[in-house]
This record gives C-alpha cells, structure tokens and sequence, in this order.
C-alpha cells in the first residue's frame, strides 16, 4: 500500500493540550479574565450579596439562551423570545391576581402549565411558518414577535398589572443552600437541556441538521419536524424566563422583557456557537450569560454612565466575537 | 524568449498534513496544446489553482516566458495572461453574455455604464469563438453547457490571456458540442495561443494536443509528445500499473432472489424507468452526466418525488416519501456530492459514522455512549479510516478518507440496498482499490449494489450488469460478455446497438 499522507499524532496529547484543544476553552477563559479584573477594580464584587445579584440576574437571560442556543444550532434565530416573555409575565400575574382575589395563595400550576404551554405553541407557529414555507427565521420571528407584542398591549393596555401569590412570592425569596430559587431553576434547565442536547438522538440531530441539513435528511432524519422542535423548546424557555422575570419584579410588565433577546442571541454568540449552525455548546452558552452578567454588574459597581454602558457592552461582544477561533 | 510559454518547477503544495504536489513540474511550449493527465486526486487541480493564484505554492517556481513571475491572488494570474476555464463554469447566470464578458471590466464614465462600448468590446470576443451561434442577450442560464462555455472563453480571451487552461472541458458535452468546442481550441491555436488540456477522456488527446504531462498521486510522471506514446502507455504511466490489476476479483454467489423492483418510475427529469436489482450484485449505471441517473436513485430512496411507477422492495410494494422511510426499508446511499450531502464536515468521524445508525445503540431516545463507541469504532477500524482518532473532524480528511466515512456510515445502518453515486470521485488509486475490494466483500455477504459511474473502466471493472441511460430514459442493459467501452458510450449518446 502506498504510504499514507495524513501522519499519525501523538496517540494521547496531553491533559494540557485538551483542555486548550477544547472548544470552550475561549469563553471561559474570558469568564476568568472578567472575573480576575472585576475584582481587581471592585471591592464590592466579589461578595456573596453581589454575587447573588449576578446570578439572579444571569438566570433569567440564561434560561433564555437555552433556548436561543438550540436555535442557532439548527441554523436559525429566533427574535420573538423577548415578546412571549413579556406575554407569559403579563397574563400570568393577571390570572394570578384572580387568584390572589379569590382568596388563594397556592402555585396554580394549572395557569403555569397553561402559559409555558402557550409559548410552546409560539414557537411551534415560528417553526412551522419557518419550515413548511422554507422562510427566512429571522424575518418570521420578528413578524411574529411584533404580532405577540401587539397582542400584549391590547391585552394590558400597556400598564403593568397584576398580583402574585403567597407561593410566588415566597419562590421569589426562597433560598436554598444560600442560592436563590432563580438560579436553582437556571441550573436545572442547564441540566435537562445539557442532557438533551448531548446524550438523546434529538440532540444529536439537531448537530446534524445545523452541520449539514441536506446531508441530514439523505441520512433519514426528518430535518423539518426536528426544527420545528427546536422552535418549540425555545418558545418554553422563553415562557419560563417570563415566569422568571415576572417572579423578580413580582409583576407583569408589558414592556419588562425589552434587550432580553439581543442579550440571549450575544451570550449564546460569546459563548462559542455559530450562527451558521451545527457548532456550539450549552457549556459555551453558560460562559457567554455569566460574562454578560457581570460586564452588567461591573459596569453599575464602579459607575460608568449608563449610556456608555451600552458602548461597551457593544464592544465587549464584538471583541468576543473577533478573538473567536477562525474556521479555515 | 525560450520556447516555453509556462515553466512550472519544483511545485510542493500541502494542505493540513497532506500533500497533494510534491515536487512537480510542467512546462509547456508557446502555442501548443498541452494536455495535463492523471487520475482523480493526482493533483491536476491543485496545480492549475496555484497557476491561478487561488493557492499559493509551498515550494517552487512559476516562469513565463522564461521569466521569473509570482502569482498571488487570480487577478495577478489575469493581469499575466493566464486565464481558467473551470468545470463548474464562473458566469453568472441572470446575466446575459455580454454583462458576463464586461463583468469586472465594465467601460464606465463616471460609474455609468456605456452599453454601447461594451457590446461592441464584448462582441468582437463572443463572435470569435461562437460566430453568433446564439443570443448575446439571453440570460446564461438558459443557455446550454457548451453555449456558456463559449461565453467563458470569450471572457478569457478579452483578459488578452496568451495561456488559457481548460478543466475537462467537455465533461458534460454532447459529441456535436465536442467537435465544435474542438474547433475553438485549434483556432485558438493557430492564433498563437496556448492551452493547457486538463482530460480524462484520453481519446481526445490524441485528436487534440501536442504534448502530455501526467501527473500521478501529486507526483510528476512524465512529459512526452502525443504522437510517441499510445492510449495503453498513458493509463499505464497514470495508474503506475497494468490495468488489469486497477479492479480486485469478483467473488460472487449466484443468488436469484430479486431485492428491489422498479417498474415505469418517472420523474421530472427521468421517465419510464424499469429494471430489477437482484440481491448480491453490483449493477451498474452508466451515461454522462445530466442523463437523469442520479435523480432516479434519489426518487427511489425519496429524496425527490415520484410522478408515477412503482418500487417493490422485497416484493413489497412500498412508497418511499421521505429518506426516513428508505432507511427503514434497508436502503443506503453514498451521494456524488460528498461535502454538500454525504458529511458533516464540521463534525467529528464518529458522530458522522454514528448519523444513520443511532438507533441502534440508543434506549428510549437515549444514547449509549458506549455501545455507540464500539460500533463506531468497528467500522473505523474496518474501513481502515486514516485519521489519528475518531474525534477527528470531516473535513480534515482527504477525499478517499471521507468517502470512507461516508461508507462507514452506511454499512452501520445495516443497509441491504446501497446506492454509490461516483463512489471512487476525486479518490486516489489506492483508497479506489480498496472501496472496490469494501463492494466485493459487502455483495457477498448479500448486500445488493447500485452503483452510478461515468468512469467506463470502474463500470466494467465492478459492476456484473450495466444498465445505461441517455436523457433520462433507460437505453440498454449490458451483460458482462458485451461489456466495452464503445456499447456503453453508444447507448449513452442515444444510439442502438449492433
């Protein structure tokens, strides 16, 4: 046999070298940087209060980004997370309000079921449309949104409202082992989702699909309902991130979820996925939601004007974006 | 000046660990046709690119007209007279011919364009190679094959190239198209300019060129006048070997049972197609390209849609609308177009041989990561993939290696029928020797083989029936005694048999 071109490497690099080989490696080595100077230029950041602040704060973007990462990884956008947010929030207060009027103080799981269920149906009706007229995601999830937002204000007319249970608010305070409720919820997400994506036979057509949609339907997996899918689990993750931020401000504000989007897609974009598809990871997205977290925090700590904040919070992601490693 | 028009010396070029030219020369001399030959993968390509300025050289020298020239990016390659005319031609199909000459060159005043003075320009080049044989106003794209090439020649020709290298220039001609693209090149010729011929056919050279140069696995081989050698020399040099040992053995069974049926199966580019595929055989599909063979695989294993006719699988009946569905029958299919529908390139080997076989190894959706791994790794090691792990990612690999992975993909499924389209395209011989050795041990163990080839010998050499097609109609079945190159090519062209 002639000899073969492509020589043989090392058969066991380093424990070194895989870490630096590993695709994460970027984000959360600038996770540690930002921390590192944070606490350099703060003495109020690294404590557990503080700490507890950027969590809180991270979680509800982070349940988001779940989402939006799954999305991004078949190749798509999704633009209307930010809008079901703001419905789920708004409609759920309102129906916890009822309650709270007819003297109950319970979880009214059913009216929690009913408004994550509505943001599965979200996202169903933005990968349907997507799918079925092979339309451009980012057009139809816009359309949808502003449809979605329409709907909300009519519906609210544009005041914020409605009242929390007992339970509700309780969930809002709760801690457990000094780690707030939010935060639990966003780590079990994490969890779910991390095992979905990367130990089920759907997660590993999501790759394909995003990889290689023509290559992925010739190997017999149905491209179409798979997307769909993933539409659908961002319309979930958006609904919970609704209940999320609802919970926080113990309210439903029409307009309470604004830049929510934008921060999701540029924490998942951080954090190492492609927007062209098949390449990313929910460890990656992790990294990207805590940087943007805490540039927030930082940025309030040592008080930087509030509109120079969003410079340099532009800036931060397109250097992330820049120092990214480049496919040849 | 010396009396060559190109001097290329001493060319190495690899890519990521693979080297693709090694040491290469070619020289050619002013106003000859010169024919650059050698197998798939050889590194015909790669050394027109780095002539181009598309690549540039590790090592080595470019001389034109004897003088030293450095070619860093295709305009520089332009602007030295040299131009390419690729197989997949660079026009830009909703503009008419005279917008394609003028494309990059328009003649402006103050950005607006002076229609006028470039169709006088762009005519003047057009008439040369066409003689007005069509409209100049006609949107490229619907024009045929050999009409755009006139246009890309008229386009090289208005660059005033004094070189102008042609890429299988007439793969997807009909044989008129071919006399006539013939007749260019030799008045091109006369005129004093000169081509570099990239051919497989070699029966071409020999109306055609002055010189060869053969190139074999990124190696140079020889240079030679076309008149001293023959068409056994040529394959002998190109394959470093006699032919007869290009192709492993058969091993076959005689087995009767029919696996698949077809019966009148017509589509938007196909009609009336019948044939059986009996199990443990390789049949083979010959025609030239654009003949409808690849849709008519794609129809059956529903990627396409079906107008009318019927499929048996087993002598079931079935009706296959979604791959999905062809895999649960037990098809298989390695497509032509291995990086645009056979990989996922950025993908690891192992999740690409895993793609079509999850459910194997997987519990309620959930995968089991160390079933997955030792199926994965028993096609790895059967296929003889080289790469330093699985964890390496697709498109690192050389064409023969993803190929391999294509195939270990297929045979993890478990597949009974498989379908190769071009299965040995843009392979090096010894990666072809052993996917034909990887046929012959999967049809004796029962695996039934569809296999599309426009590569007369590989038809020949593998299948045991051929079946051509022409325009999309089935134009004759050919039995291993009338297997010859000339039966194929006449059935291809449309014509009857003897």
């Amino acid at each position: 046999m002639k000899s073969t071109a492509v020589k043989k490497e090392g058969e066991n690099p380093g424990i070194v070298k895989k870490i630096l080989g590993n695709p994460v490696i970027g984000p959360y080595m600038a996770l540690v940087a930002i921390i590192v100077i944070s606490t350099a230029v703060s003495g109020n950041f690294l404590t557990p209060t503080n700490i507890a602040n950027v969590l809180v704060r991270a979680s509800v973007v982070g349940v988001v980004s779940i989402g939006m990462t799954i999305v991004l990884l078949v190749g798509g956008i999704d633009l209307s997370v930010s809008y079901i947010m703001s419905l789920t929030a708004c409609l759920l207060a309102r129906m916890l309000q009822a309650q709270v009027e007819a003297g109950k103080t319970g979880i009214a799981l059913g009216s929690v079921l009913l408004v994550l269920a509505l943001g599965c149906f979200i996202g169903l009706i933005n990968g349907t449309i997507i799918v079925m007229r092979n339309l451009e995601p980012f057009i139809v999830t816009l359309g949808v949104g502003e449809v979605i937002s329409g709907i909300t204000m009519l519906y609210t007319n544009g005041a914020p409202g409605g009242k929390l249970t007992k339970f509700w608010t309780d969930f809002g305070k709760a801690e457990l082992l000094g780690i707030p409720s939010t935060v639990w919820v966003f780590a079990v997400m994490m969890i779910i989702f991390i095992v979905i994506l990367h130990k089920t036979i759907f997660g590993r057509h999501i790759y394909a699909i995003g990889s290689n949609a023509e290559a992925a339907r010739l190997t017999g997996i149905k491209v179409k309902i798979n997307k769909i899918m993933a539409y659908v689990l961002c319309g979930f993750t958006a609904a919970l991130a609704g209940i999320m931020l609802m919970v926080r401000v113990r309210i439903g504000e029409p307009k309470g979820a604004s830049g929510y989007d934008m921060d999701a897609i540029a924490a998942v974009v951080i954090g190492g996925t492609a927007m062209s598809g098949g390449k990313g990871t929910l460890a990656g997205t992790l990294a990207g939601v805590l940087i943007m977290a805490i540039m927030n925090n930082i940025l309030n700590l040592i008080g930087v004007n509030a509109n120079l904040q969003i410079v340099v919070k532009g800036l931060i992601i397109l250097v992330a974006v820049l120092i990214q490693k480049q496919d040849k | 000046m010396g009396e060559y028009a190109l001097e290329m010396l001493g060319v190495t070029k690899t890519f990521s660990k693979v080297t693709a030219l090694d040491n290469v020369n070619l020289r050619v001399k002013r106003g000859e046709v010169h024919a650059l030959i050698g197998e798939n993968g050889a590194g015909k390509s790669t050394l027109m690119k780095i002539l181009s300025g598309v690549y540039k050289a590790d090592m080595g020298e470019i001389k034109i007209n004897g003088e030293e020239a450095v070619i860093r990016n295709p305009k520089d390659a332009i602007t030295k007279g040299i131009s390419i005319i690729y197989q997949e031609l660079s026009l830009v199909p909703e503009l008419d011919a005279v917008k394609n000459v003028m494309l990059g060159q328009e003649k402006q005043k103050a950005g607006f364009i002076n229609s006028k003075k470039e169709e006088e320009f762009a005519e003047k080049y057009l008439d040369y190679v066409s003689h007005g044989a069509f409209d100049y106003k006609t949107p490229v794209k619907n024009l045929s094959v050999a009409q755009q090439q006139m246009i890309d020649i008229a386009k090289s020709l208005s660059y005033h190239s004094d070189i102008i290298v042609m890429d299988e220039p007439t793969d997807s001609l009909t044989n008129s198209e071919i006399e006539v693209l013939f007749e260019i090149v030799r008045q091109l010729k006369k005129d004093g300019i000169t081509v570099i011929y990239i051919s497989h056919r070699l029966e071409e050279l020999f109306i055609l060129c002055d010189r060869v140069t053969v190139l074999r696995d990124g190696q140079y081989i020889v240079d030679e006048d076309i008149s001293a050698v023959d068409k056994d020399w040529l394959i002998g040099k190109m394959i470093g070997r006699d032919l007869k040992d290009t192709f492993p053995p058969r091993h076959r069974q005689e087995r009767e049972r029919t696996v698949l049926e077809i019966e009148g199966l017509t589509g938007e580019k196909f009609r009336n197609i019948s044939f059986r595929l009996k199990e443990g055989e390789i049949l083979g599909i010959g025609g030239l390209v654009g003949a409808g063979r690849t849709e008519v695989l794609r129809a059956i294993f529903g990627a396409d849609k079906i107008q009318s006719g019927s499929v048996k699988v087993f002598d079931e009946a079935v009706n296959i609308n979604h791959p999905n569905k062809a895999l649960k029958y037990g098809f298989g299919f390695a497509t032509e177009d291995r990086k645009g529908q056979g990989l996922f390139l950025n993908q690891s080997i192992r999740d690409n041989i895993a793609a079509a076989a999850l459910d194997r190894v997987s519990n309620a959706g959930f995968i089991d990561d160390g079933k997955e791994k030792e199926m994965t790794q028993k096609y790895f090691q059967d296929l003889r993939v080289v790469a330093p792990d699985m964890n390496k990612i697709c498109k690192f690999l050389s064409g023969g290696n993803q190929q391999k992975v294509v195939l270990a993909k297929w045979l993890a499924s478990g597949c009974k029928i498989l379908f190769l389209d071009e299965p040995t395209r843009g392979i090096d011989v010894g990666a072809k020797y052993e996917i034909y050795l990887l046929m012959d041990k999967l049809v004796r163990e029962g695996v039934s083989i569809i296999m599309i080839s426009s590569e007369m010998p590989e038809l020949m050499g593998v299948a045991d029936r051929i079946l051509v097609m022409h325009e999309g109609s089935l134009t004759g079945e050919l039995k291993q005694g009338d297997f010859s190159e000339e039966n194929i090519m006449k059935l291809a062209s449309g014509e009857k048999l003897a």
